[in-house]
């Protein structure tokens, strides 16, 4: 039961609202202004170009590697992080018969670091001549400067550090699953794996559901730091995403205009799939 | 006698079991254990070949180096006033407007409310850059302030949708005896509502800190000197051209961790409701 009480509401929730205006909204429309522009630094002002910006990104390869790389790492690693959540959860919720809270308490670590220190850990392990990984496995492989082997090690990386985010979610669903369910299939005869089959994934999936709409969108507009460490965007742009190509428009190629345009490019996008969610989960 | 021996073996191939399961454990974790030993070995070992696992000398000259020649104090000063003050500042309004989401209809208050959730899924880049040009021209860039307020844009919203299921869930039932004993609405609050969110308040408290300390990319954009970097974007320079510093990364890493660590091991109990800003009751 909510009062009418609007007075009081909106006295409460003005400070925050005249926050988010001028430092979230106003900033997101004048992105829109600072990527109809170009920045000349010599005149110090800014020469109006149109839709110049967005021209030029359209048919520019290095734009449409790093849009297309930022959809696949966030179809990637999403689905990898949820595989990989989901097997850690069962084993540790469903099979380990002591030390639960210890092991609940020690995989979720990878989540809780910065994403700088995960990105810097793998890229300790994957360095080519005194790496842990190609030593263990006898190879001589670059794994980060090589164009199509970087991005799949950007893509383990992340599926790493945030597993443990779909971990938490269904080791969470697993504990609430009610007893009689298992019972039930149990006194049926079911083995474990029919167990696991026709109880536990079942269950699951709504969970999945909103797992994957939180984190695809978490992957897709926050995939900066762990681009930005392991491989800068390259080698020469081919792991670049579309942060990290925004931010070296910006500060390497001092282009103010592509750098607005690209990221408010993200931002529609991030609407887009936002809006794709919605009905989906509506029609549910 | 025959039931005795079943239970032995049940017994043994649950021990089994658990081994092998801390043992993937293990696997899982062992990046992190790598690089952290990596900052107690001397320079020569780190880039021996093949790579060492436990330090077969034990030096701490990686953590004097971070102290005397990389700036870490400095830095971490920097981390520290950036993400107390934004904290302060985004909890204290964050959870007023959320207090005031989940109590008071008011127009559009529904349609602001999901605004504001939107505006935490935008792409933080896309707020950074217009920051960066308007800090520009306030000669706020490379101050502490800039990326304060960089960090509350993303910490506001999380915080007044974190707390605004946490206030959902006490009764309205409580609030509404404090009024019919003849209490106003601001002793209501503080005395009935308030004790019962501190809950709430910690894990928004905690979980806005964790995410300014663990920033990178508000960090990198809006500062440009020594003076207002914080950890990350420190570490973040560590890695030129010709040299990685693994043993200075992995100091400052560890160091950078430790607070992360403690809180987890803290907040256990909050944290799905944290992460899913209250889609999924953990």
């Amino acid at each position: 039961m909510k009062r009418y009480v609007y007075k009081l509401g909106l006295f409460l929730t003005l400070p925050s609202i005249l926050f988010l205006l001028t430092l979230v909204i106003y900033p997101l429309i004048y992105n829109i202004y600072l990527s109809l522009h170009e920045f000349d630094f010599i005149k110090n002002t800014f020469l109006f170009t149109g839709f110049a910006n967005y021209a030029s990104l359209l048919f520019d390869p290095v734009f449409q590697r790093a849009f297309l790389n930022t959809i696949i790492f966030t179809l990637a690693s999403t689905s990898l992080e949820l595989v990989l959540g989901l097997i850690l959860a069962i084993l540790i919720s469903w099979f380990l018969p002591f030390g639960k809270r210890l092991a609940r308490t020690l995989i979720i670590t990878p989540y809780f670091l910065a994403a700088v220190t995960a990105a810097y850990t793998w890229k300790y392990l994957l360095v080519p001549v005194y790496g842990l990984i190609n030593n263990l496995l006898g190879l001589e492989v670059p794994w980060l400067s090589d164009p199509t082997l970087a991005l799949i090690s950007i893509i383990i990386a992340d599926a790493w550090k945030t597993a443990p985010f779909f971990f938490l979610i269904f080791s969470a669903a697993i504990e609430s699953i009610p007893k009689t369910y298992i019972e039930a299939i149990r006194v049926d005869g079911a083995s474990t794996w029919q167990e696991l089959r026709y109880v536990v994934i079942p269950y699951l999936i709504p969970y999945m559901l909103v797992g994957l709409v939180i984190r695809s969108i978490d992957a897709f507009t926050k995939c900066f730091d762990i681009v930005y460490i392991l491989t800068g965007g390259g080698p020469a742009s081919a792991t670049e995403v579309l942060p990290t190509l925004s931010f070296h428009y910006m500060f390497e190629y001092l282009k103010w205009g592509k750098a607005s345009a690209t990221a408010l490019i993200s931002v529609i996008t991030t609407l887009v799939l936002i809006i794709i969610y919605m009905r989906m989960l509506r029609r549910r | 006698m025959g039931r005795k021996k079943s239970d032995s073996i049940t017994c043994v191939r649950k021990l089994i079991l658990g081994i092998t399961i801390y043992i993937i454990l293990v696997i899982y974790l062992f990046p992190i254990i790598h690089i952290f030993l990596a900052s107690f070995k001397p320079e020569a070992e780190i880039f021996s070949i093949p790579p060492t696992i436990l330090p077969r000398k034990v030096t701490l000259e990686h953590y004097e180096r971070i102290m005397k020649v990389f700036n870490f104090p400095l830095y971490l000063r920097n981390s520290l006033i950036i993400a107390v003050f934004s904290t302060l500042i985004s909890v204290s309004l964050g959870s007023i407007a959320a207090y005031g989401f989940s109590r008071y209809k008011f127009p559009a208050s529904r349609a602001i409310f999901l605004s504001v959730l939107l505006s935490r899924m935008l792409p933080p880049i896309s707020i950074a850059i217009p920051l960066y040009v308007i800090f520009r021209h306030l000669g706020l860039l490379d101050t502490p302030i800039a990326v304060i307020l960089g960090h509350c844009t993303y910490q506001i919203p999380f915080v007044i949708w974190l707390m605004k299921s946490f206030f959902d869930d006490i009764p309205h039932e409580l609030e509404e005896a404090g009024l019919v004993d003849g209490m106003s609405p601001f002793q209501v609050f503080r005395k009935i509502t308030l004790p019962l969110s501190i809950p709430g308040l910690t894990v928004a408290t905690i979980f806005a800190f964790m995410s300014s300390w663990n920033d990178l990319i508000f960090a990198v954009t809006l500062t440009m000197s020594d003076e207002a970097r914080t950890i990350p974007v420190g570490m973040s320079f560590l890695q030129t051209e010709t040299k990685i510093y693994w043993g200075e990364i992995a100091a400052i890493g560890f160091i950078h961790s430790i607070p992360l660590l403690l809180i987890t091991f803290i907040l256990q109990k909050y944290l799905v409701k944290g992460l899913t800003l209250g889609a999924i009751k953990g």
